[in-house]
Parts: structure tokens; sequence; C-alpha cells
């Protein structure tokens, strides 16, 4: 309640302090503003002295029209109750935006009416009123006519007392409301407040205000708990609560009062300071309010107010009493609900506390408070008292000097029924659920409607708390805000993303890195994983938008694996081509070696066929082309625009690049696989489009015909000047010289020079294969001859010891073999000049005795002799002589068979003498000491001796006389003899020239009878045939 | 073959102007982004002549080198106008600084070459009230200047006088010659 008539009073205050012309303004000028003289002394100064005029004629009116200010005060309070809840909550915004200082002068000169005026600007607040109206009514339908007197009563000491209050009033609502102009206020606030009230609250409140100091702040620490119910109740009705109070009453505008309220110690002061004027009951209602509840709506106010002025009182209270504990207890109770919000306040509140409201207020509060405490001390109401004991004593003075007799015993009684009423309004006011339950659906209610009916209103209305709220609530329960908002976050995300992207991609761009890098800490293969599928179409998709960015990104890591790779792959065909023996290998080895270059390079450039384009023979400066040559085939290379672009290229080489002083010229430039060569002379160059390497050769060509062009059409190159009839056609003629030889044609040289290779290698294969054919061919036919020849010679192999050999060679043929005579050397010879005459004869045919050759001839002859029956001979060769022996049946065979052997190659003499006839092989037989014949004999073996002797004259015939081994060799020698004569005698008798026979007589046996013989065997005779007496 | 063929730079300071008369020109296209020249850009236009030449010639080939903007780090390279029978010095109208520089450029080119033919053309006309234009007309004037053959204001943006300006050129440097 005394927050609400402070507030009032505050409002009231405020209107006339804001109307400089109004005589309220004019007190409330004088009044001293605790701020005022906290910030600013000199203006303290001169109030003191206004103060007490102001200040006891205030209190008198306020004895005699209690009844009416009462009545007044209990509708502020009413509205008050009402509103403030709105108030505060609209005030607290606006405090917490600026601090101290609000829109001072604009709305308290408007207080009363404007007020109104303001209320019906914002239509939300004015609604918002109606409807709040309403609901504090019922609330306090019992009290209502108390409610009347008190506001009747409230507003004359408004009128009265308003100064002091006003002032403070006006400056807390400037600071709770949202402050347009902080500065102007506060000035004209502190001069008016100053006159008035500076004395009495100096006297008054001078013990309290130390108190109020040191306690305004801690109790704001404590109170914002208490405060923060409001605000979360009804955030809307504040807005409009205010307004409405505004409106109803200027004077005691509720509005104000809130706004001091938050304002703490404004607030508090003002209260404090209209009960000292007018009633005590408001004062004790706010003492009750500071000690155990203020209103519903602003018991954060009005403990914030109680804080700022009476801090002091109740922290005693608390501390020191025990039913005011109790009180407390009940504020404290709501403080709980609403934690968070009392913090919002109480920063912004702060500030203003400490500047005015912690001194001036105390004492003001005091002074009236007390004095009403001591008028009401015995009545019910007075509980509150406990809480400001030291304002009372303050107060109580004052009152009593002023009431009169009889009007005090009235107004006793009044004050004792208006307390018990405003002690039950409190406890409905300080019991939250009383008033706010029936409340609570009509709020939601109301926030419903008010939403539908004005939506701006309720935005203007919250918005401004609401970071402030979050972020306290944030700070205080951090867990249940995350929980809260949890849900919210992905839905609201989503939403703001779909309408607009932009924005969350501004937002939430620059720390994207950052939240990749985090989490890549916190799971290392999470995002790779996660982009790793996406990597190639990314890849993709970016070399589809840029190629070439990519290309020169990746050029330096792809160009070395390429580059690494085409030199193992070159190394590769180097080794294979260095192995291979083709022909083709070898002749590229042999150029490699004779140019000094690695075979694979010459391997690259066969397989880049050499091309020449196009040749342009340009004009130095102009860059025009004086004469150009192309093959018709390809696509024609614009002209001029190459020329142009060289030239320019040319000259850019040798402004920007070239060292000064330096002439450099521009000899290539190389593109993929082409170059541009060129060649430079006098006022033209040339330049020649070639792909592949061009050769030395060439390039020589391409100077020398360069020079002959120059020589030759040197002035009308220089004269040149894009007129191309200005030359003479032969110059053209020249340059295509230059591309007759070489131009078009892929790869020209090489081939001739494999041809030649060809040649030389036909030639080579010729020389080695000719002479080998023929010698092949006559071999040939030489062996044809040969073999005729032996065929031939094979008719003297009878005569020869080995095969003849007949070796032709060239013209010549030669015979080789051995032959026994030289006849048959030359019957061998005869041969071959009669098989091919035309031939040479080397006869080289060795006639050779072989003495081991006619000894088998002689052998063999003999065996083929002795098939004959009756030959039965031996033959020996010794020294080209055959000795025969043996014996023959026939005469005439033994004639024919030595001419046989005769005959033999090699054999040139036959000894014949031992071959004797079978006769002559016989032997004569005798008896024992007995050289007599038998008769068988006679006629027998010697007759045919006979015969042959007879047959063969020439041939004589020795007679041996053997004896055996009896006897004495004397007898037996002349037995041997007797023997051989008597067969002499027989053959000599036959008619055989004795002279033709000899005999011996051999003592012993013959030589072939050995002694283990028969003895008979050794008495014989033998005949042994000599060869004929040479 | 007789070929005509005829070397002309369009000189001036950077962005007057000269690479978008060349556009405009050669493919009948203007933007209006802005692209630094580097170097020299060449281009190539065959011009129809107004009258046959005495070889009967109907055709001129021209090639148009569009030399990087001189600025005031950087001259314009000599080189780049040798050989240049014609040229067509640029100016923005819009920049007065550009236009005070054309006596510069004039130098240079005749430094270069003794003789040749010279258009001046105050391009970007198109921003320029016709007030305006008189009065740059009338303040500038190449009369002393024999080889200076017409002064155009063009645009490149509207093709205001642009093939104007190469058409006569190329006539007037096969008449010299």
């Amino acid at each position: 309640m005394a927050s609400l008539d402070d507030k009032s009073q505050a409002n009231s205050g405020r209107s006339p302090a804001e109307s400089a012309a109004e005589p309220t303004s004019s007190r409330f000028e004088r009044l001293p503003d605790p701020w005022n003289e906290a910030r600013a002394e000199p203006k303290p100064a001169p109030a003191p002295p206004p103060t007490p005029p102001t200040t006891t004629e205030q209190t008198p009116p306020t004895t005699t029209p209690a009844n009416d200010a009462l009545d007044a005060l209990l509708l502020d309070l009413q509205q008050v109750l009402e509103q403030p809840v709105a108030a505060t909550i609209d005030r607290s915004p606006a405090v917490s935006a600026e601090a101290v200082t609000p829109r001072p002068v604009a709305e308290q000169p408007e207080a009363a009416d404007p007020t109104m005026s303001e209320i019906d600007e914002t239509p939300a607040s004015a609604e918002s009123s109606s409807e709040s109206a309403p609901i504090p009514l019922p609330v306090e339908s019992e009290a209502d006519a108390l409610l009347e007197k008190l506001q009747s009563l409230a507003l004359d000491a408004l009128n009265r007392q308003p100064l002091k209050p006003p002032a403070k009033s006006e400056s807390s609502l400037e600071i709770g409301e949202s402050a347009v102009a902080t500065s102007p206020p506060e000035p004209e606030a502190p001069a008016t407040e100053d006159l008035v009230t500076i004395p009495i609250i100096e006297q008054l409140v001078e013990p309290l205000t130390a108190p109020t100091a040191t306690a305004p702040e801690p109790e704001y620490g404590e109170a914002p708990p208490a405060i923060v119910p409001d605000t979360a109740v009804s955030p809307e009705l504040p807005g409009d609560e205010p307004d409405a109070a505004m409106s109803p009453e200027p004077e005691s505008s509720s509005s104000p009062i809130p706004a001091a309220a938050f304002a703490g110690m404004d607030s508090n002061g003002a209260a404090q300071s209209l009960p000292l004027a007018d009633q005590p009951p408001a004062e004790v209602g706010v003492s009750n309010g500071k000690g155990s509840e203020p209103t519903k709506t602003t018991p954060g106010l009005f403990r914030l107010g109680d804080r700022d002025c009476d801090p002091l009182d109740v922290l005693r209270e608390l501390l020191l009493s025990p039913e005011p504990g109790v009180e407390a207890a009940k504020p404290t109770a709501p403080q709980p609900t609403v934690p968070k919000p009392p913090r919002r306040r109480p920063p912004t509140m702060p500030p203003a506390t400490p500047m005015r409201p912690a001194t001036p207020e105390p004492p003001i509060a005091k002074a009236p408070l007390e004095p009403d405490a001591a008028a009401v001390g015995s009545q019910p109401g007075i509980v509150v008292r406990p809480l400001a004991p030291g304002a009372a004593t303050a107060v109580s003075p004052q009152p009593l000097p002023s009431a009169q007799e009889v009007e005090t015993t009235y107004l006793r009684q009044l004050i004792a029924d208006l307390e018990q009423k405003l002690v039950e309004l409190e406890k409905q006011v300080y019991q939250p659920t009383d008033v706010i339950n029936p409340l609570l659906p009509l709020i939601a209610q109301l926030m419903k409607q008010k939403t539908t009916m004005n939506e701006d209103a309720v935005y203007t209305a919250v918005v401004p708390v609401l970071d402030r709220a979050i972020r306290e609530r944030s700070d205080q329960n951090h867990a249940a805000m995350s929980e809260a908002l949890a849900e919210l976050i992905p839905d609201a995300i989503a939403e703001e993303i779909r309408r607009s992207p932009e924005t969350i991609a501004k937002s939430l761009g620059p720390e994207m890195a950052a939240a990749l890098r985090e989490q890549i800490k916190l799971e290392k293969d999470s995002i790779s994983r996660a982009l790793g599928p996406e990597m190639g179409r990314a890849i993709k998709e970016q070399i589809e938008l840029e190629r070439d960015a990519m290309v020169d990104a990746l050029y330096p890591v792809i160009g070395n694996t390429i580059a690494k790779y085409m030199g193992e792959v070159v190394a590769q065909i180097n080794e294979r081509v260095e192995t291979a023996l083709s022909p083709a290998g070898l002749r590229r080895k042999m150029q490699a070696k004779l140019q000094g270059v690695s075979e694979a390079e010459l391997i690259l450039q066969e397989s880049m066929p050499t091309v020449v384009q196009a040749i342009f023979l340009i004009h130095k400066a102009s860059g025009l082309v004086i004469s150009e040559l192309q093959p018709s085939l390809e696509a024609r290379l614009e002209p001029n625009m190459i020329a142009g672009m060289l030239t320019a290229i040319r000259s850019f080489v040798n402004d920007c690049i070239a060292q000064s002083g330096e002439i450099s010229e521009l000899n290539e430039i190389e593109y993929g696989d082409s170059r541009i060569v060129l060649e430079v002379a006098g006022y033209c160059y040339l330049a020649v489009v070639v792909r592949g390497t061009p050769r030395q050769a060439f390039v020589k060509r391409m100077q020398r015909t360069l020079m002959l062009i120059v020589r030759r059409y040197g002035r009308e190159i220089e004269e040149f000047d894009g007129d191309s009839s200005t030359l003479s056609p032969e110059l053209h003629n020249d340059l295509a010289a230059l591309g007759d030889s070489e131009i078009m044609t892929p790869d020209g040289k090489p081939r001739r020079r494999s041809r030649a290779l060809l040649w030389l290698i036909l030639a080579i294969l010729a020389l080695i294969v000719l002479p080998w054919s023929i010698f092949q061919v006559r071999g040939f036919l030489a062996r044809r001859l040969e073999t005729k020849l032996e065929t031939a010679l094979a008719d003297l192999d009878a005569q020869t010891y080995t095969t003849l050999d007949a070796e032709v060679r060239g013209g010549r043929v030669t015979l080789q073999g051995r032959v026994p005579s030289e006849s048959v050397k030359a019957d061998a010879a005869q041969m071959v000049a009669g098989v091919a005459p035309q031939l040479e004869l080397d006869n080289q045919i060795v006639t050779v005795q072989d003495p081991s050759a006619i000894a088998m001839s002689v052998q063999l002859m003999t065996a083929a002799l002795n098939r004959d029956p009756g030959v039965e001979l031996t033959a020996e060769y010794q020294a080209n002589t055959v000795v025969l022996r043996g014996s023959v049946g026939e005469t005439d065979d033994r004639q024919s068979l030595i001419e046989s052997f005769e005959q033999l190659p090699g054999v040139e003499q036959v000894d014949a003498a031992r071959l004797e006839p079978a006769a002559l092989q016989e032997r004569i037989y005798f008896d024992l000491n007995s050289a007599s014949l038998k008769a068988a004999d006679r006629s027998g073996k010697i007759a045919a001796v006979a015969d042959f002797l007879e047959a063969s004259p020439d041939v004589q015939l020795k007679i041996y006389g053997h004896s055996d081994e009896q006897g004495t060799s004397a007898i037996n020698e002349v037995l041997a003899r007797e023997r051989a004569g008597a067969v002499r005698d027989v053959l000599v008798n036959a008619g055989i020239d004795a002279e033709r026979l000899t005999i011996e007589g051999v003592p012993e046996p013959p030589e072939d009878v050995s002694s283990d013989e028969p003895q008979w065997l050794g008495r014989t005779v033998r005949f042994e045939l000599l060869s004929a007496p040479e | 073959m007789s070929d005509l063929a005829r070397k002309i730079c369009l000189v001036g300071d950077f962005s007057v102007g000269k690479t978008s008369l060349i556009r405009r020109f050669v493919d009948g296209q203007f933007s209006d982004e802005y692209l630094s020249t580097v170097g020299v850009k060449l281009s190539r236009k065959v011009a129809k002549l107004p009258q046959p030449t005495a070889a009967g010639v109907t055709d001129v080939e021209l090639l148009i080198w569009d030399i990087e903007g001189q600025t005031q780090f950087k001259a314009i390279a000599p080189s780049y106008l040798q050989g240049s029978k014609g040229a067509i010095i640029v100016a923005d109208v819009k920049r007065p600084e550009t236009v005070k520089h054309l006596h510069d450029h004039l130098d240079l080119f005749f430094s270069v070459n003794k003789t040749g033919s010279i258009i001046i053309a105050f391009n970007k006309v198109d921003l320029l009230s016709a007030a305006q234009l008189t009065e740059l007309q009338a303040e500038y004037s190449f009369r002393d200047r024999p080889q200076v053959i017409a002064t155009y204001t063009t645009s490149a943006k509207t093709g205001d006088n642009v093939n104007r300006i190469f058409q006569e050129l190329a006539a007037d440097m096969i008449k010299v010659s």
C-alpha cells in the first residue's frame, strides 16, 4: 500500500515538478532531493530553508483533510495494487535498460492528464490497464470503501505533500520508465526538491540515512528474488497497468510509483514521504510492505523501495524482532519463487539507489512513518511498524503537533479502520497466492487477449527484457535453461535455415572450420569418414566447374608423378630397345653414338614426326605478315593474328625481360608438342610453326633462306606497310622454296637415310652372298666332274693300291693315289684326258713298291694255285723275288705256275728251284745194314724219278743216302754212300746221264726224322732237285 | 594475292574503354565488367573501304592492337606502337585527367611513328548530358595537329560512333599510304 501511495504521490509530484508553472512544481523544486543532494551539493544548500516551511505546511493539511486524503490514498493504493505489477514490470525493464535516468520531464508534466494521453497513445497499455483494473477490484472489493477514503486522503496528501515524494518519485519515475532524457530531469528535480525537503529530511533522516546507505545495496541483492515474481507473473500487465494507473489518477499515478519502486530508493522515498505528510497508514503499509509483504504485484518493488529507504529497518526487523522476521519470511517466500527477475532489477537499481534514495528518502520516510506509527501504534496495522522503528520515532513528533484532538480521535478511528483494511489488503497483497491465484487464469487470458488485440504492444513490453531475462535465468540455472531451450533449438535452426539460409550460413560460417577441427580432435576419423565418400564426387564437380584451378592445384603432385612414371617407361623402352637387335635398333644405336644423344631421345623423336605446319615472314615493326606458307590441309592459322601476337611477344621480351643494353631475341616458343621457331634478320623475321622437333639442318636452311630474302628484298620489306601488292612475287617463291624442301612432308630426311642404308646393306649382302654362291655353283660343277672322273678311274682299281682321287678346282684336276707302276699311272692320266680333255692335269699319283702288298698278292696266288690237284706249293716273297717250294704233279703245270707268279705286280723274279715233282718226294728205305734195293722200289719209285729226269733234262738231281743212328759213323757213312750209289746206279742204268746225278752219304737220319721215330726211317735215300747249273 | 592489312593501335589511360570500343567494333558486344588488359590484346576485323584502291582492293584487314592502358605506374611500351599506320586515342569523358593525357599519347605515338593517322575518341559519352558534351567538344580541339583526322564522342555501350571511327581511320590510312 505504502508503495502505491508513494507512487501516486510520486506521480503527482512529478507532474507538478514537470510543469514548472504549477505551484506544486515549485514545491517540488524546493523539495530537496536526496539524489540531488547526493549528486550535487550546491543545490541542497539553498534547499534547506524552503523545505521546512513546505513540510510544516503540508503536514497540517494532511491531518485535517485526513479522511479525504486517506480515501484518496486508498484509491491510490487500490490502483497501485492493480497497477504496480504492470508498472513494476514495465519499469523494471526500463530501469534495466536505462539505469537511473528515465524520461523525466516528458512524463512528469503529463503525469495527471498527460499520463492519460500517453496511455491513449499506447493502446495496448490502455487496454491492459482496463483489464487489469477489474482484476484488482474484485480482490479488494471489501476494502473499497477504505480504499476510496485512502485515496482521497492520498490525494490531499499529494496535493500538499507531493513536494517531497513527487520530486523523488519523478526522479524515480524517470528512472523507472524508459528514460528518454536523463540529464534534464535530474537537474530540475534536485532544484525543486532541495528547497523544501532537504531540511526535514536531514533532520529526520540523519540517523537513518547512514544505515540506509549501507543497507540498500545488500537489500537489493536480497530483494531481487521478491521482485521477480511480479515481472514473471505478468510481463504484459506492467506495461498496461502503469498507463492505466497514470490515467485514473495523474497525481498519484501508480505508474510513477512503480517506477520509483523499481528505482528502489526513489520509490521508497516517495512512499515514505507521502505517509509523513498525509497518512501514517500509508506509511505503515509501506513499512509493512517492507517488513512483511508489499503488494503482490509490487512486492519486488516494495521491497526494493523498502530496502532503499528502509533497508536498515527491514534488516533490523529481520534480525532483531522475531515477528518481523515472520513477516519478512513472507516476502522471502515470494522471492524463492522468482529468483531470476530480482537479479535483473538489482543491477539497474543499484546505481539509482545509492545516488538519491539512500540518503533523502529514508529521512522522509521515517519522519512520516513514525508519526503514523505512533498514531496507529495500537492498531493492528501497526504490526508492521517494528520494521521501521527508527522511522517511527523520527516521525512521531510531527503528526502529534499537527493533529487536533477531535479530529485526531476521529482520525485515529478512521486510521484504525483503514489500517485494518490495509492490513487485510496487505495480506492479500503480500500473500501473492491470495491475490495472484484469482489473477492467474485471468493473466493468461489477458496475455492472450492482449496479444490478439495488439501484438506490438506486447512485443514492446516484453521484448526489452527478454534478452536480459534469458541471460539472468541462464546465469542462475544454466542446466534448466539449456534444457528448456534444447528442444527448441533444432527446430529453430531448421526454421531459420528455411527462412534465410544465408543468415545462418553467415553466422555459422566463421565457426565451421573451428567446429570441424574440434570434432576431428574429439573423434579423429569421424570427419574423414563423413566426407570421404563425397570426395570423389566433389572433385569431379570441381573439375567440371573449374578445370584450370584443379589442374593448377594438382599439377605439382601429378606432374611429378607423371614425370617419374614417364622416366621409368622411357628407361624401360630404352632397355628394351638396347637389347633388341633389329636393324632399326642397330641404326638407332649408330645414330645415337654419332650424335652423342641417348637412344631413348631418338626413339621419342622418331615417334614424333616433324611436321612444318606453317611459315610466316613477318614485318618486324608492324607485325604484319609479308608472306606466308601454309599447308592447305590443316585448319588455317590466322596469319596476321599470329604474326601480331608474336611481334607483341617479341617486343615484350625485348622490352621487359631482356637485360637492358643487351639485345636478345626470342628464338623459340614451345607449346605442347609444337613450337614456333623464330629467325630474325633485318626488318623482318621468319616464324616457322613446327610440330615435333625441327632438325638442325632445317634450322640452318631457314637461316640461309632468310638471309637470301633479306638480301634480295630488303628494301621492299623495309617499306612494307601491309600492302602485299608492293612486294615482288619472287619473294614468295623464295620462301616457298624453303617450304618445298621440308614442308608438310612428315619426316622427309630420315626416310632417305634409311633408303641409303638399305642400299648399303644390300651391297654388303651381295658382296657376301655372290662369291659364296659362285663358289657354291662352281663347287657343284666340279663335284660332278670329279665323280665322272673317279668312276672312270675305278677301272684301274685292280692295279692300284688305293682308289684313285680326282680333284677338280678351277680348270685343273689333280689325281692322287698310289699305284704300283708307272704304267698304271700313265693309264690313269690317259683316262682323265679322255673324260675331261679341257682340264689341266696335275698327276700326283705315286708309284709305290710295297713289299707287304706284293707278299699279299703272292700269298693270294699261291692259295689260288693250290686248289689244283697235284699242286702243293708254298711261296715266299723276299726282295722282289718269289721263292716257290712244293711239288707239282705235271711238269707243264710247273712252268705255267711259275709264269703266273711272274705276272704278279712287283714280282720281278721267281725262284722255282724248290718246286719239285711228286716223284722226288718219295724216299727209298733199306734194311738194317743193307744197301741193296728192294725190287719194288726199283720198278716203282726209282722208275718215276727216272721218268722225271728224262722229262726234265736240264734238271740235276742230288741223291742223299742216310743211315740210322745204330752202328758207328764210319760204317754208317759207307753204308749211306752205298745206298745212294745203288740208287744212282739204277738211274744210270735207266739211261740217265750220270753227270746229272750226284750222291752223298750222310751217316745219320734226315733232318726231318727225329731220334724217337723208328730207326728204319733213317735208313733211307732221298732226292733233292738242284737248280739247273748256270 | 593482293591483301591489304593495317595495324592500328588503341591508346589511352587505363579504363577509358579501349577494349570495350574494340569489342563493340569487332564483336558488336558490350559488357560493364571491367577487365584490365594486360600487355597487348590483338583483334582483327576486315573493314570495307569506301572505294576500291588503285589495285582494286576493296577490303582492308585491320589488326587492332589493344594496348594496356597507361597508369601512373606504368607507361605504354613504345614498341607496341611500332609499325602502326593509325591509332585511336581514347579518353574517358567522365575523367578529365584522361582527357588531359590525350596530348601525351599523341606525342608518344608520333615519337614512334612519324606518319600515321589519329582519331581522338571521347568515350563513355553515354554518361554525359548533351550540354556537357558540347562544352567538352568546345574545350578540346586538336586543330594544331594535322594528323588528327577527326575527334569523336563515342560510347561503346550504345555503339555511338564506334564503327565510324574505325572505318574512317581505315579509309584514311589507305589514302595516306
